[in-house]
């Protein structure tokens, strides 16, 4: 196991070296700037690290079998449950898997969610899927499960169709450092999930971010919440279609299209969007002047598809806490606006939504096509909210 | 609309024709970044401003600036794209300090090759300034208005630093587009 461990280790070394010194006239905003993270210098001991324990095997979560001793927790959904369930996990895993995967809770640390690969981005916390053995990826499955929305191509099945998007890009990609492998899926927990005191589930990957904050037993807080895909919108990948973002982009498509052309007008923001604003490590991106179209002006079945696109997003969490959110938000619908730039249909370049009201921000971009070589277009979008991202918390 | 398009799809087509990006860049291209600093030239004291930002997000956000594409990498672009580069800088960067412009003049500007991990090969537009120093006490406060590429480019950021004479930088402000009365937000720089 050692031996395997550090001949990887090696191995990530010696491809990020040589990567390192091919390359040349590095962009001097290696520092920060709105794209990914750039070159840093030589990675850190503990990137290295974490680069090693990425893996190549699918992990297949969508046809995971449960584990019966998730049974112990009952079948009464809700917050008992999926601490329970956690419970579960944490008794048996290791220690050096738990260790990696119960973090104390910041938000310091729930900030290191990203869009990228894993490869690209190690600083996500916790453990990877594929460091799991199957039945404990089974209680991973019904965590997910009982903290997210369970309809099609909704909540669960969004994360599975992201997981098959990586392991198809596998098969096509040559960027062997990004890690495109549903084993790279991570899941932490920040903070010890129990009844009292604040923690979070954390669960992210290459175009995922899903941060839960409970606080005393409640969900205080359900973003940043970022879902991108590639192949977009659709790709066959372990058995099955996958089309985990068709139905976003058809709602804000739907809605745009249903807006008269003075709406349209009124709607259409200046500029152009080549990506989303309050993507990862942007948490300041938020606009505080909203620029658009307001929601009052839409009629009644104007708002109903509104409410549709809102939903594709707010529904990733499950039933109960996500009719919170919309409830909220439908409250908050005189405040709100809608703005975008490029086509109605939102099928092209640099097409961008955003709905922005008191607490909503959402958030949906097309960009030309990264991982998988071939021509065309895929979403990044994010849904954050702006009285209680990270449940509001500030350290 | 379809202006802005066919502008894009040439810029790609040009640079994909001369060999210089090995994917399209399905992520945001980096912000801009400027970088101050002091050196010594004939046994005077000048300020420096290096300022970088990726050719594809210029071209889409000045159509005048095409011309730039085309020009050889790392060599100094000609006096004529250098003048337009000027001209566009004057209209997106100003620097003041006690209310007075420091008058940033552009010296030099050339294409360089750049790579990023996640994005692969693109053209950066590096641009290099000098202004006299201000006479007087200390350099800083400075105000500076910046607001190339962002003014159409939303999801464009700047990052401004400080670099030492030992090549340390220090960040000093990292903003997004916003306009106040019209014009760009100036922004305070201090150390």
């Amino acid at each position: 196991m050692k031996t395997n461990y550090y001949s990887k280790l090696a191995a990530v070394f010696g491809v990020v070296l040589a990567s390192t010194v091919a390359n040349y006239g590095m962009a001097d905003d290696s520092h920060d700037h709105n794209g990914p993270p750039g070159p840093k210098g030589p990675p850190s001991e503990e990137d290295l690290a974490i680069q090693a324990r990425l893996g190549d095997t699918s992990t297949l979560l969508g046809t995971t079998a449960i584990p019966e001793s998730v049974d112990a927790c009952g079948t009464d959904s809700g917050f008992t449950r999926l601490v329970c369930l956690i419970d579960i996990l944490k008794a048996d895993v290791s220690d050096e898997i738990l260790e990696l995967m119960q973090l104390d809770y910041s938000v310091a640390e729930a900030q290191n969610w990203s869009n990228l690969p894993a490869g690209a981005f190690p600083a996500r916390p916790g453990v990877f899927l594929g460091e799991l053995d199957v039945e404990q990826r089974g209680v991973v499955k019904a965590i997910l499960m009982e903290a997210t929305g369970l309809d099609e191509n909704e909540g669960f099945d969004e994360i599975v169709q992201t997981l098959n998007a990586d392991d198809y890009i596998s098969t096509v990609s040559t960027d062997y450092k990004a890690g495109y492998s549903s084993f790279n899926g991570k899941i932490a927990f920040l903070g010890t999930p129990s009844a009292k005191g604040t923690w979070e589930l954390y669960y992210g990957g290459h175009h995922f971010a899903f941060a839960n904050t409970y606080q005393d037993g409640k969900l205080i807080g359900a973003t940043p919440s970022f879902r991108g895909i590639e192949p977009f919108p659709s790709f066959e990948m372990n058995g099955r279609t996958n089309v985990p973002m068709l139905q976003e982009r058809d709602a804000f498509a739907a809605l745009l299209n249903s807006l008269t052309s003075e709406q349209k007008k009124a709607a259409r923001l200046e500029g152009t969007y080549r990506d989303i604003l309050a993507g990862p490590q942007a948490d300041d991106a938020m606009l505080d002047e909203q620029e658009g179209l307001s929601v009052s002006e839409l009629n009644d079945d104007q708002v109903a598809l509104l409410l549709a696109a809102i939903e594709t997003y707010v529904g990733d969490i499950n039933a109960a806490d996500a009719k919170k959110y919309m409830d909220k938000y439908t409250a908050e619908l005189p405040d709100t606006v809608i703005g975008f730039t490029g086509t109605t249909d939102v099928n092209s370049e640099d097409d961008y939504v955003r709905i922005h009201g008191p607490s909503l921000w959402l958030e949906f971009s097309l960009q030309s096509n990264k991982s998988t070589n071939k021509v065309g277009n895929h979403p990044h979008s994010v849904w954050r909210d702006r009285t209680d991202d990270y449940g509001g918390q500030t350290e | 609309m379809m202006i802005r398009k066919s502008r894009q799809a040439l810029v790609l087509a040009v640079v994909l024709l001369t060999g210089l990006v090995t994917n399209a860049h399905g992520h945001s291209l980096p912000g801009s970044v400027l970088v101050f600093s002091e050196e010594m030239q004939q046994q005077e004291s000048q300020l420096t401003l290096k300022v970088t930002f990726p050719l594809e997000d210029m071209i889409i956000a000045s159509n005048k600036l095409e011309m730039i594409q085309g020009a050889p990498i790392n060599q100094a672009l000609s006096e004529q794209a250098t003048q337009l580069l000027a001209d566009y800088f004057s209209q997106h960067m100003k620097v003041q300090k006690d209310q007075q412009d420091l008058p940033f003049t552009l010296q030099k500007a050339e294409l360089n090759k750049a790579y990023h991990h996640d994005l692969g090969e693109y053209i950066l537009v590096v641009s290099y300034f000098t202004a006299p120093k201000p006479e007087g006490g200390k350099l800083f406060p400075l105000i500076l208005s910046y607001d190339a590429v962002m003014h159409e480019i939303r999801s464009h950021r700047a990052t401004v630093y400080w670099q030492e004479t030992n090549g340390d930088q220090q960040k000093l402000v990292r903003f997004r587009f916003k306009r106040e009365e019209g014009k760009p937000k100036a922004y305070l720089l201090n150390r």
